[in-house]
């Protein structure tokens, strides 16, 4: 193998080692060195040991204390107990955990924003447009439009995705997929697989047809049907008889022959429920391999899509919060969920405030539902994947959490971004999992893999590696367990009972405040003092006296007793943010 | 390699073949009613009892089988559900307006059941609706009856299994507004129809292109058994329906008006050998009464809606009551998430205006309705054997008084005017300011989570 085509090299390599590795790359031949510029130089190896680390090759298979080798691109080997050979970069993080890097079940990671359509001229006969003003364009390749420096991979993989599956940008038939690594200078580095699905969704065209769904619906029967008929038509052409007619050639009809043969799925985008049966129903009559994603509200057709067997990307995006909500946590939503009462019959003009609160309540649980399909899916015993597509890249792992507080269990959502993605894709041999022979996609991470303050420093994309500092405001995090807003709740004989409580550095010591939201006022605290993850704390309650919380800190979370006068409740704390 | 002909199975399918899903039945013993079979007069205390969705008794002292709930209907009424042969509830899009001849959409792939118009609907006691295509088009979309059965999620739950495939068609105004631009100010290139002329034009051009598609798969259909090198014609699902509807496979139902068009239109379809055919609205259909009667042609009017727009100028509320006297099939329809809720006052206006009796005039929401849907064998009327949609109302259904109590669904009950509780709705937005969130409710109407052509053709 020639080293000089391979173009691999770590964007965040330090600079001596380019030195380095531009000197050793000129011994085996300075001509062919002379003859490049810099982007060309090779890397001095492309073998990468992680020592000393704990390894989740998938959910539940675990090394506690192993090394994981990367050579060219791929897992060299895997293991508690392996030979780490002469020329292997070596990394030795303190205390992290090695996991498959992402997947990203459908984006469109990679793909410029195409221009605006507002510019071009009307079309003659808006029942029968063009099909590219249509967006009926399956003949495109998401392959040919690409760009290696598109923002949106950077931001992707800093989250721990190594691969995504992406389409192009369109309406209704925006062209085929492929599933991409994402990593490389050009387009062609990053291609894992081409032609890896035929893209659909229910984007109609503006102002001409098929601009609704039940056109878009017809549209895709009478392109299928009359698909299967040039198919036909080719095969009997080429089997070589005289006297068939020649077929009409058209990329739009030819761009479903492999669909038809059952070589290529159907990567159906559906978001509300009423366009999952649509998609599902198009499947039951037509016949093709169909897979789903987005499904924001998959909640109401669980059955419907287990039953399918059709391979599923459940959406990383959530509804966006109204107002209110997003102003309250979740304690308070659960008092909301608790009032609730499904029988009222209020005229709305006697008792507007009773109707508001059941509203507030239906919204919480509308919430709540989408927030749980994944876990709806896992409880139907559906291996699912995750779709990026239209989430947040900042909302993404926050999401991932929230979808675990409403029941997704912690290994199904790593099998959802790793083993169920690949499998769902058709790529278990060379994603999903930390084995021999798999490529090189990686998360070197500091902590539990979904907690909110895990740091993902290393990324592996194709055995390159990518380095991500701490920030400022996260190492302060790291150096302060106390400080940041903290609720506490009092397991006492008239119920539980919160109290919000903010603690705030000050030189080597702590202050603080604590405030009662039910009563909505506010006391200083005394005696804040943190020995190790021993808290104590005292304040003056306005109708109990001194009150004193003594207890441990572990993590976020913290247990211990409040003392009243001579009695002592469980008291349990949860840290809900750190200081900006 | 292989010869392939090519299965003409492959290429023909009618989606209408679907198989039907679970749809849920159940059972009620209805006692001491007075029972308005509408097909057999008036019984007064009698009871009517529902097995497994279909009305197995009709007489005295019947007794509920083991579980089946009773319920007393002393001093109440108890009539058909009432079928709305006219409707727009229950559907996410309602007009595809991009083309003047659209037949092969269907509103079987928009039927929305979170749609609360369900809901009111049976708090009317309608428990059928004939959910339409909207009447921008001349050859519409295909139309969709269900029943009314509120709670289900899936849309397919919802159908009228069996019901015969309809299709909307519409003259006059509305075509030539939306795709010949008259008088809509529209910038975008006109296109056939802008007058009544092309109307015609269009509609005898749809179906010449069927025949003639017709003509060319029968020519491949003879031609494939002596020629292994036969080629198929090519698809085209609109011509598809269009060849239905010549079939004799869809009844059309038609959007008209005035007495010129409703005429115009029976000499197409006559020349096309078309012969099931309901015109909708029709408010000049008492002028042609006798004509429409010869053909066999049915009429949904309105009770007395009239004046919103120039062709509708010429009305009159005698309108169902002279198509009546002249033997037309004649039901009243609502075309509205409102006027669904009162069918049977609309109904009673008739006995106001052109004095029908009571059965004539019950038969306007129930049997004739079922009839021009081509369902009048399962509803429409009590009768052993036809469906257990029913209602129970509190007063006779054409007193002004009356208040409809309960309605049942193939023996299921979808609404009880003492279990309805404020907030029916089977899903609710996660993400909609509440302080606003009631305005944005009434300002989609009876429309929420339907969202119109042209809302799609504006956004960005």
């Amino acid at each position: 193998m020639n080293l000089y085509s391979m173009r691999r090299r770590p964007e965040s390599w330090p600079s001596t080692a380019v030195l380095v590795a531009l000197f050793l790359a000129s011994i085996p031949s300075s001509t062919a060195l002379a003859q490049r510029d810099a982007s060309d130089i090779p890397v001095v190896t492309k073998a990468v040991a992680l020592e000393g680390v704990r390894i989740v090759q998938s959910p539940g298979r675990v090394i506690e204390n192993g090394t994981v080798l990367i050579r060219n691109g791929l897992i060299e080997a895997v293991g508690e107990n392996v030979d780490v050979p002469y020329d292997a970069e070596r990394i030795a993080p303190d205390s992290m955990t090695v996991y498959a890097g992402f997947i990203d079940g459908l984006s469109s990671t990679g793909v410029p924003q195409p221009k605006e359509e507002e510019d071009l001229p009307p079309v003659p006969d808006r029942g029968n447009p063009p099909d590219d003003r249509a967006g009926i364009q399956p003949q495109r390749d998401v392959r040919s439009l690409l760009s290696a420096d598109q923002k949106s991979i950077e931001n992707l993989r800093k989250l721990g995705f190594g691969a995504a599956h992406v389409v192009p940008i369109g309406r209704m038939l925006p062209g085929s997929g492929a599933v991409v690594l994402l990593a490389g200078d050009e387009p062609r580095d990053m291609v894992l697989k081409g032609d890896a699905s035929l893209f659909v969704q229910f984007q109609g065209a503006r102002r001409m047809y098929p601009g609704t769904p039940m056109a878009m619906t017809a549209k895709f029967r009478q392109l299928f049907t009359e698909a299967k008929r040039r198919q036909q038509m080719v095969q009997l052409f080429e089997s070589g008889t005289s006297g068939v007619p020649r077929p009409e050639f058209d990329e739009v009809h030819y761009a479903f022959f492999p669909v038809i043969d059952r070589e290529k799925p159907v990567f159906f985008y559906v978001d509300d429920v009423l366009e999952i049966h649509r998609a599902l129903k198009l499947q039951s009559i037509l016949g093709f391999d169909l897979s789903l994603a987005g499904l924001h509200e998959g909640f109401d057709a669980v059955d419907a899509l287990a039953s399918s067997g059709a391979p599923l990307f459940v959406t990383l995006d959530l509804p966006k919060k109204p107002k209110w909500m997003s102003k309250l946590k979740r304690d308070s939503l659960e008092t909301i969920l608790a009032a609730y009462d499904d029988e009222t019959r209020t005229a709305t003009f006697r008792d507007v405030e009773a109707e508001r609160r059941n509203l507030e309540a239906r919204q919480v649980m509308s919430r709540d539902e989408f927030a749980s399909v994944a876990a709806k899916l896992e409880a139907a015993g559906v291996s699912f994947g995750f779709t990026t597509r239209g989430a947040k890249t900042k909302d993404i792992r926050k999401n991932i959490r929230e979808m675990i507080d409403r029941g997704l269990s912690e290994d199904a959502a790593l099998a959802a971004l790793t083993t169920h993605a690949a499998a769902n894709l058709g790529l278990s041999e060379s994603l999903g999992s930390v084995d021999v022979g798999k490529i090189a996609n990686l998360i070197v991470a500091d902590g539990p893999l979904f907690d909110a303050n895990t740091k993902y420093q290393y990324v592996f994309v194709d055995g390159k590696k990518f380095f991500y500092e701490k920030s400022e405001r996260e190492r302060q995090t790291d150096d302060d367990s106390l400080a940041g807003t903290w609720t506490f709740t009092a397991f006492t004989p008239d119920g539980e009972q919160s109290g919000e409580v903010v603690f705030e550095k000050d030189g080597e010591s702590y202050t603080g405040t604590i405030t009662y939201p039910d009563l909505d006022v506010t006391m200083e605290l005394t005696d804040v003092s943190l020995d190790e993850d021993h808290l104590s704390f005292s304040w003056e309650d306005p109708n109990s006296g001194t009150m004193t919380v003594e207890g441990s800190i572990s993590g976020d979370e913290f247990e211990g007793i409040v003392i009243i006068g001579e009695e002592e409740m469980l008291v349990i704390g949860v840290k809900e943010d750190s200081p900006e | 390699m292989t010869r392939k002909s090519i299965p003409i199975s492959l290429l023909a399918f009618h989606i209408a073949a679907m198989p039907a899903v679970a749809q849920e039945t159940g059972s009620v013993l209805i006692q001491n009613a007075t029972v308005l079979t509408i097909t057999n007069g008036t019984l007064d205390h009698t009871d009517v009892l529902v097995e497994n969705g279909k009305i197995t008794g009709i007489g005295f002292n019947l007794s509920a089988p083991n579980g089946v709930e009773v319920i007393d209907a002393s001093g109440q009424y108890l009539m058909p559900g009432i079928v709305d042969a006219h409707s727009h509830i229950a559907l996410s899009s309602i007009n595809e307006s991009s083309s003047p001849v659209t037949a092969e959409v269907t509103m079987e792939d928009v039927v929305n059941p979170y749609h609360l118009g369900i809901y009111r609907a049976l708090a009317g006691g309608v428990t059928t609706s004939h959910t339409m295509h909207g009447s921008a088009n001349v050859i519409g979309g295909q139309n969709e009856t269900i029943k009314h059965r509120w709670g289900s999620k899936n849309p397919d739950d919802l159908r009228f299994a069996g019901a015969p495939r309809t299709i909307k068609f519409a003259l006059g105004e509305n075509p030539t507004r939306v795709h010949g631009n008259r008088g809509s100010g529209d910038s975008q290139p006109a296109l056939r129809p802008s007058s009544r002329m092309g109307v015609e034009a269009v509609l005898r051009d749809a179906f010449t292109n069927a025949q003639r598609y017709m003509e060319d798969w029968d020519a491949y259909e003879v031609d494939r058994r002596r020629n292994r090198n036969a080629v198929p014609p090519k698809y085209n699902g609109r011509l598809e329906v269009i060849a239905d509807i010549i079939r004799g496979d869809i009844i059309v139902h038609c959007h008209s008006y005035r007495a010129d068009e409703i005429l115009m239109l029976l000499d197409v379809l006559e020349d096309f050998g078309v012969t099931k055919i309901t015109f909708q609205h029709a408010n000049e259909g008492f002028k042609v009464a006798p004509e429409l009667a010869a053909y066999g042609a049915g009429a949904s009017v309105f009770a007395d809606w009239w004046t919103y727009k120039f062709e509708v100028y010429y009305s009159t509320a005698y309108n169902a009551a002279i198509l009546v006297k002249n033997g037309v099939v004649t039901s009243i329809n609502s075309d509205s998430g409102e006027l669904n809720r009162h069918l049977f006052h609309e109904a009673a206006k008739t006995q106001r205006y052109g004095g029908l009796t009571d059965d004539e005039a019950l038969s306007l929401i129930t049997i004739n309705p079922a009839m021009q849907l081509g369902i009048d064998e399962r509803v429409g009327s009590i009768e052993v054997g036809k469906d257990g949609d029913l209602v129970l109302f509190s007063e006779h259904p054409l007193s002004v008084y009356t208040i409809p109590l309960k309605t049942f669904v193939d023996g299921v009950k979808y609404f009880d005017r003492d279990e309805d509780p404020d907030d029916v709705r089977l899903s609710v937005s996660p993400s909609a300011d509440l302080d606003t969130y009631m305005e944005e409710e009434i300002d989609i109407h009876h429309n929420d989570r339907v969202r119109s052509f042209k809302e799609i053709f504006q956004e960005r």
